[in-house]
């Protein structure tokens, strides 16, 4: 079996947008190993959703190379290494919340490929809508839902697939900042292994293949909440300033925000995100 | 969080007969009101038949061979949808054309206009000496007449997906044809919905004139027969047979859309 690490070298993305050329990513190096959470923050258009692209293969670059569990991207797309949460819910308003669940699953299955190379981590629905407190709602239709479910709809989507590359893209951006809360400890929950109530269902590291994740955001506290470690961009051409790792335990608590470590290590973040504007 | 949220199908009982009937009865009554005004003003200002004939004259021509007016509009009822179908199928393969490469729709685009701005109606003569005098020539006419909504409007739909949705199947490397009928296809069918109502009254109308260029059945030949012997009785009972055509086409598109559109939180109402 691969591992699935994420390997970006020397990579550079330049757009043509109205005539005028822009250098979204200038020469990016980064290493992800397998099962971290990495943030990457950055101001807007410091091209951290570009680099999310290019992992996916959603975008090709101009210069240098991305490789994932030793594939380039189009290749691991092709064989299920991601999972995508996007900045919108773009959930399928005809489907049910079960079946909106379910439609990576159903996605390649006529060509035999749905179910990846074997690397999938098996993912038991039932248990999955019950993590991310859809139960009872399961046959709902998505225009039903607050914007709040609808996400975790997007998060349950992009989990049930048992892809091990999980690439979110700001996924609770457009949430109000209790729904954000809640959504970052369900996420941190369902990631670290835990039931939704908390309790220890699935430790990390027995037996399964820990999922690795890149997490872009504009918020420092999610950054340093959520991920292992911070990766700082800047912007125009976007390039990495600083590569911050978070020190903090796991499971993550809402009780560590307030903790001395936690204000240090979004002061530094915050540091290098002004340094990175100035320069 | 934990409220159940509201479903518009478990309302539909009570509830659901009461908005029907307040759809149904104000234009009822309205047009009551209409058809009872015509009626009065005809008799007492005693308007001549050949000006004006009274709904009463009219709904008499009907009644005097309930046969033949059926027979009559079958034809052109077959005529109408017949051309709307085979304008479905040309638009529905021409939008995913199009939806797959910018290059086609680019030059489709710019053809569907132009048949659009074609007087179709001037061009049913021409059509009749060219394909003879069966139901052909009628189909095409009302094929014409509803390509240019039908392919406009899908080509809209299939390309209204939200781009979020299509990174998402493109990451678990969807292919265009999964794309297509999992996600856009879907996603068009209210739009294709909304042009079907526009083309109903149009299909209608291609066929009806298609049929005054010379035709031995249909609507349109009893218009023009009528026309012939100065009978305004049996003309209007013609356009009001077709209009009534037109209402059961609507009524039959609003079923569909609730059945096949009940995702939608809002949706058009007849």
């Amino acid at each position: 079996m691969a591992d699935g690490g994420i390997v970006v070298r020397g990579v550079a993305k330049s757009f043509r947008r109205r005539g005028e050329f822009t250098r979204a990513l200038a020469s990016v190096d980064l290493d992800v190993p397998e099962g971290q959470f990495l943030a990457v923050i950055g101001p807007s258009g410091c091209g951290k959703s570009t680099l999310l692209r290019l992992i996916a293969g959603l975008a090709t670059p101009d210069d240098g190379k991305v490789e994932v569990a030793g594939l380039d991207p189009l290749a691991a797309r092709e064989a299920k290494w991601f999972g995508l949460v996007p900045q919108a819910p773009a959930l399928l308003p005809w489907r049910t919340v079960r079946a909106n669940i379910g439609l990576l699953r159903e996605v390649n299955k006529r060509g035999g490929r749905a179910n990846g190379d074997g690397h999938l981590i098996p993912v038991d629905v039932d248990t999955l809508i019950a993590a991310v407190g859809l139960t009872g709602f399961e046959s709902a239709l998505p225009h039903e839902l607050s914007g709040g479910m609808q996400q975790r709809v997007a998060l349950a989507r992009a989990f049930a697939l048992g892809a091990p590359v999980l690439l979110m893209d700001e996924p609770f951006a457009a949430l109000d900042e209790m729904t954000r809360e809640e959504m970052r400890f369900l996420l941190l929950s369902i990631w670290e292994g835990r039931a939704a109530d908390g309790t220890a269902a699935a430790p990390r590291g027995s037996g399964r293949r820990p999922r690795t994740v890149v997490f872009v955001t504009h918020s420092l506290e999610e950054a340093v909440l959520l991920a292992d470690r911070v990766v700082v961009m800047s912007s125009r051409p976007g390039r990495i300033v600083d590569d911050i790792d978070i020190g903090l335990d796991r499971p993550r608590s809402a009780a560590q925000e307030d903790s001395d470590a936690f204000v240090e290590y979004t002061r530094r973040v915050r540091a290098a995100l002004r340094s990175g504007a100035g320069r | 969080m934990n409220r159940r949220p509201d479903r518009p199908g478990a309302a539909a009982g009570p509830a659901g007969g009461r908005r029907l009937g307040g759809a149904v009865l104000p234009p009822a009554i309205a047009f009551a009101v209409l058809i009872g005004v015509w009626e009065l003003l005809v008799r007492a200002l005693q308007v001549k038949p050949l000006v004006l004939p009274a709904p009463s004259a009219i709904a008499g021509a009907v009644n005097r061979d309930w046969g033949g007016w059926l027979a009559a509009a079958w034809v052109t009822g077959q005529e109408a949808f017949g051309g709307f179908l085979l304008a479905l199928v040309v638009a529905l393969l021409l939008a995913v054309a199009a939806t797959a490469a910018p290059a086609v729709e680019r030059a489709v685009l710019p053809v569907v206009t132009v048949v659009q701005l074609i007087p179709v109606v001037a061009l049913a003569p021409a059509l009749v000496i060219g394909l003879g005098f069966d139901l052909r020539p009628r189909i095409l006419v009302a094929a014409l007449i509803t390509f240019a909504p039908l392919t406009v409007n899908t080509i809209a739909g299939l390309q209204s997906v939200e781009p979020e949705a299509l990174e998402v199947m493109r990451s678990v490397n969807a292919g265009e044809w999964e794309i297509l009928v999992k996600l856009r296809l879907p996603q068009a069918l209210p739009y294709i919905a909304a042009a079907t109502r526009v083309c109903v009254g149009l299909a209608l109308i291609g066929a009806m004139v298609a049929e005054w260029q010379g035709s031995s059945e249909g609507l349109g030949y009893v218009f023009t027969r009528a026309q012939r012997s100065l009978a305004t009785d049996r003309m209007w009972a013609s356009v009001f047979m077709l209009a009534l055509m037109g209402v059961v086409g609507l009524v039959a598109i609003g079923f569909l859309e609730r059945r096949l559109l009940r995702w939608r939180p809002t949706r058009l109402r007849n």
